[in-house]
């Protein structure tokens, strides 16, 4: 009932639709000064100093900060803080930035860029990971001692014994390339120093509202309460809009800051495709052996990430790779290494998959190899190797608590695609057809974004208000996926109410207690739980209010159809009327809700435990501040 | 906590002159526990399963010498409407007895397994694997008198 | 020189000829729907109609446009905020994830069905080719067009049939529009 006329139901599809919504770059403000970022063409260099000087003299230019006009940290970085918000002592890859020029107009900012000089020594540059792995190798970050940004090892069983058990080895080695997120919305944003108390306002394009304020309050060098984000549309970010967007935003705002103005800077497409990261090229090193009866008995496998010029969240993302490293299949034995390491390539980070296209590409190639050395189907070989209820990972971690529906799935796809019969018309590159057929599968299994140690939690906000309007607000951010429209339905299917009388808060990390990153495929889960738990308590409130009236207990009483009701349909008061009547009672139809997520438990050392992915966010966290 | 679990399958044709890929046809099946707004929850898979094809054949960043030369998106390559084929989505629903929703998630796994089935398609129909990504297929050897025997 | 856009006569001031037509929209006139993704029309975010085809501004000069009829994706919904069966239908079928790309692909998706109103999904994934999207694979934003097709068809056979009875929004902007062109003609 909550749903209205369209089948599909989103609170910005009207504004997107029209027109109407304001993108960061479509948000005006008087008096905007117009930013500009500032490369040099070394990939690496000892920087010996930079000449702003002609640039100073254009016309139209009102400043050009470098790295010594941070009044706070020039540091940045979630795990390691590595990153520079302006390069400072080395240029480290080609998308480093060493000064951003800030004008009266875009056209004049962009010009004058052009004339910054960069002084530098050029280094050797160090391209290939495996190269950067060599104790002789040119290093990146000399004060790091090497070019090895993180391991991860996953140990379990006896590999060595299960190889010589194995009626067939199949040994092959993987690559991957470097992938833009190509969001069709480059990063953008807008400053405005508030004139008032001196708050800096930040609307942007980010994925990650509150480490976007974590970072420009280090970089500017004041408060947490002194960085407002404001929730802004955001076009697309599939992983893509944390590190380097919350950096433009520390730019952005250092000039706000400085200039007393309203500062805009939006990336053109090539400054954003040059330094923003992307996801990690793999090199995977995959030996497999099985049975003839198709079980597979042992993985071994070494993956090398190039993590390019700064960590970013390369432990994180290479975590992921590891503990999937044998795919959604049931392995006794399995020894597998990864490197994440520095080289002066683009930096990678996080994008949408997370660790897991890459080594997906190479384990479900690897299973129908096994298959075809079996002498079986790849579907049939999979069955013998898959998850199952009560299965154990390679983490050691036992499936059971939620239905396993690995089969299901697959069948699933099996029967919808007609798969068995189309497998046989695959050409196999024979025939004399000048198209060649083929049909492929492929399956996956992921861990839920869910941790323990507290930092995986997410707060959620309903404010009824006196005429059965709803206002809500939870700590995820709207990236352009819905999850906004999404908490609108939670929350109406759980108050009984229809969708039309929420509005969804817009977001502000003055507002809602910081909830984390939106990452992680945690939108819905995180504030879908935090959404639902708060409905669930201010119900409660309510239902203690009205318990009498509607003659039952607080227990009973239910809410549908935009009422709320006792044990009887009659017994019955309007949801508005309710909200008014509260008012008039001094009980406010509020509440504050967070949904925790469980505890988790993990051994870095043999890469066992219940390896559920933010444990370890915490723990490479807990690395970081202790360096 | 519970686990997403998804399987996706895709038809193509690999062209024996150009060896251009037609991807004709995609299934995906993805657990998500419960689908809050469904319309949405197809649209991640959707765009997940296209963003995977451009993993698998298109998307490259060309920097030599560590400088890059795909800064647009003329030269890097995401998927345009006619690389993609008609995509049909199914939504499994297991509800998470953690989850207050029921609800997992999906934004992520809809992305992560178009690659290796393309790849695993285009050994059903070249006979060749493929071990880097993106897959660069040259024209296709004509086929032997012994294949044509041997069929 | 006079710009039409969205149906009102715009007098460009002599200031604006040199300027890219989508930064004189976005800046001059307030209507920031097309956007500027790449600058090179190479993604189809700028996309408006101009005399019912598709182009992409971000490439073109105000000057080029003299004259000329424009449809924006501010134009495209009626006065009062009903949206057109083409917009509508881009809400039914959860076509919009970001909406960056959405204004083009709505525009691009309008000048096709006036020129085909009974379209194949094919021809409709061709139509929106030069139109990049990241979120959606196109599914639904080709279920979208293929949606409204319907409307156009009726569309066109009101219009053969000459007849002048109450219409939906796009038939009164097609008048418009056409008036607008005789008089620039």
């Amino acid at each position: 009932m909550s749903l209205p006329e369209t089948k599909c139901w989103r609170n910005d599809a009207y504004a997107k639709v029209t027109g109407k919504a304001k993108f960061t770059d479509d948000l005006k403000f008087a008096n905007v000064l117009h930013a500009a970022p500032v490369y040099s063409d070394f990939v690496h260099a000892r920087i010996v100093s930079i000449d702003t000087s002609a640039a100073e003299k254009v016309s139209g230019v009102v400043r050009v900060l470098t790295a010594k006009d941070v009044q706070g940290v020039n540091r940045f970085g979630q795990i390691i803080r590595d990153y520079r918000i302006f390069a400072d002592d080395k240029i480290r890859y080609h998308g480093d930035v060493v000064a951003v020029v800030v004008a009266e107009t875009r056209e004049i900012a962009i010009h004058a860029a052009q004339l910054v000089r960069v002084n530098a020594t050029p280094l050797p540059a160090v391209l290939d990971p495996e190269e950067a792995l060599k104790p002789d190798a040119v290093l990146v970050h000399e004060n790091h001692g090497s070019n090895l940004i993180n391991t991860h090892v996953v140990r379990r069983g006896n590999v060595d014994n299960a190889f010589k058990q194995a009626d067939f080895v199949i040994e092959q080695d993987f690559s991957t390339q470097f992938i833009e997120h190509a969001y069709m919305e480059t990063e953008a944003a807008v400053c405005v120093p508030r004139l008032t108390d001196g708050v800096i306002e930040i609307y942007g394009s980010m994925q990650h509202p509150f480490s976007t304020r974590r970072f420009v309050a280090t970089c500017l060098g004041v408060a947490l309460a002194d960085v407002e984000i404001i929730g802004t549309p955001m076009g697309g970010g599939f992983g893509g809009k944390d590190d380097t967007a919350a950096i433009i935003c520390a730019r952005t705002a250092l000039a706000a800051k400085l200039l007393g103005r309203p500062v805009k800077m939006v990336y053109r497409r090539d400054w954003s495709m040059r330094e923003s990261y992307k996801r990690h090229p793999y090199r995977v090193q995959y030996k497999m052996g099985v049975t003839k009866a198709g079980c597979i008995t042992a993985v071994q496998c070494r993956i090398v990430a190039d993590g390019g010029a700064y960590c970013s969240v390369t432990p994180w993302v290479t975590w992921r790779s590891t503990v999937q490293c044998c795919g959604p299949y049931v392995v006794e034995n399995v020894h597998c290494d990864t490197f994440g390491v520095y080289t002066n390539n683009v930096v990678t980070g996080a994008m949408r998959g997370f660790g897991s296209p890459q080594i997906n590409f190479v384990i479900e190639q690897i299973v129908e190899m096994a298959a075809q050395k079996v002498g079986i189907s790849g579907i049939e070989f999979r069955r013998r190797n898959m998850v199952r209820q009560g299965s154990i990972t390679i983490t050691g971690q036992k499936l059971d608590g939620h239905k396993v529906a690995m089969e299901q799935v697959l069948d699933t796809v099996l029967r919808e695609i007609d798969y068995e019969k189309k497998l046989e018309k695959c050409a196999h590159g024979k025939g004399d057809a000048d198209e060649l057929y083929g049909i492929g599968v492929a399956m996956s299994y992921r861990g839920v974004s869910l941790g323990a140690e507290g930092t995986d939690f997410c707060a959620a906000i309903i404010n009824a208000q006196a005429d059965g309007s709803i206002l809500l607000e939870t700590g995820m951010h709207e990236n352009g996926q819905g999850v906004e429209s999404a908490m609108c339905l939670i929350c109406a299917e759980e108050l009984g109410v229809d969708v039309n009388r929420i509005r969804y808060r817009r977001s502000s990390t003055s507002n809602i207690p910081d909830s984390g990153t939106t990452v992680a495929s945690r939108g819905t889960i995180m504030g879908g739980g935090a959404t639902a738990l708060t409905a669930r308590e201010l119900k409660k409130k309510i239902a203690e209010s009205f318990c009498e009236k509607l003659h039952c207990t607080a227990g009973e009483v239910r809410f549908k159809d935009n009422f709320i009701c006792g044990k009887l349909d009659a017994d019955r008061i309007a949801f508005a009327d309710a909200m008014r009547q509260m008012w008039a009672m001094q009980k406010f139809p509020f509440a504050l809700g967070t949904f925790k997520a469980p505890r988790t438990t993990w051994d870095e050392h043999s890469g066992q435990g219940d390896a559920y992915f933010t444990w370890v966010y915490c723990c490479a966290a807990r690395q970081s501040s202790s360096r | 906590m519970g686990l997403l679990l998804c399987c996706q399958a895709v038809e193509l044709t690999v062209s024996r002159k150009s060896g251009k890929v037609k991807l004709l046809n995609a299934v995906a099946a993805h657990d998500v526990g419960c689908a809050v707004n469904p319309e949405m929850v197809r649209g991640q898979i959707y765009g997940g399963m296209a963003m995977s094809a451009g993993y698998a054949l298109h998307e490259e960043v060309k920097a030599p010498g560590g400088k890059m030369t795909t800064l647009n998106l003329n030269t890097y390559r995401i998927p345009r409407s006619m690389d993609l084929p008609e995509m049909k989505v199914i939504i499994v629903e297991n509800p998470d007895p953690v989850s207050p929703t029921g609800a997992k998630s999906i934004g992520e796994p809809a992305n992560e397994i178009l690659a290796p089935a393309i790849a695993n398609a285009i050994f059903n129909a070249t006979g060749q694997r493929h071990f880097s990504s993106p897959i660069k297929l040259g024209a296709q050897p004509e086929p032997t008198a012994c294949e044509e025997g041997c069929k | 020189m006079k710009l039409f856009v969205n149906n009102k006569e715009i007098e460009v001031p002599a200031s604006a000829m040199e300027k890219r037509i989508v930064e004189f929209l976005r800046e001059d006139l307030d209507l920031t729907g097309a956007k500027n993704a790449c600058d090179i029309g190479a993604c189809g975010a700028c996309t408006i109609l101009v005399n019912d085809e598709p182009s992409r501004i971000c490439i073109k000069l105000v000057k080029d446009f003299g004259g000329q009829r424009i449809l924006t994706i501010e134009g495209m919904a009626a006065p009062d905020g009903t949206l057109h069966p083409l917009q509508q239908a881009f809400l039914d079928c959860g076509a919009i994830q970001c909406g960056y790309c959405t204004p083009g692909m709505v525009l691009t998706g309008h000048a096709f069905l006036l020129k085909n109103s009974h379209p194949t999904r094919d021809q409709i994934r061709q139509a929106i080719f030069k139109n990049l999207c990241r979120c959606t694979g196109y599914q639904q934003i080709i279920d979208a067009i293929e949606k409204a097709a319907p409307h156009y068809q009726r569309e066109e056979r009101g219009l053969q049939a000459a007849s002048a009875p109450e219409k939906q929004t796009a038939t009164k902007n097609s008048k418009a529009t056409t008036l607008a062109k005789g008089e620039a003609g």
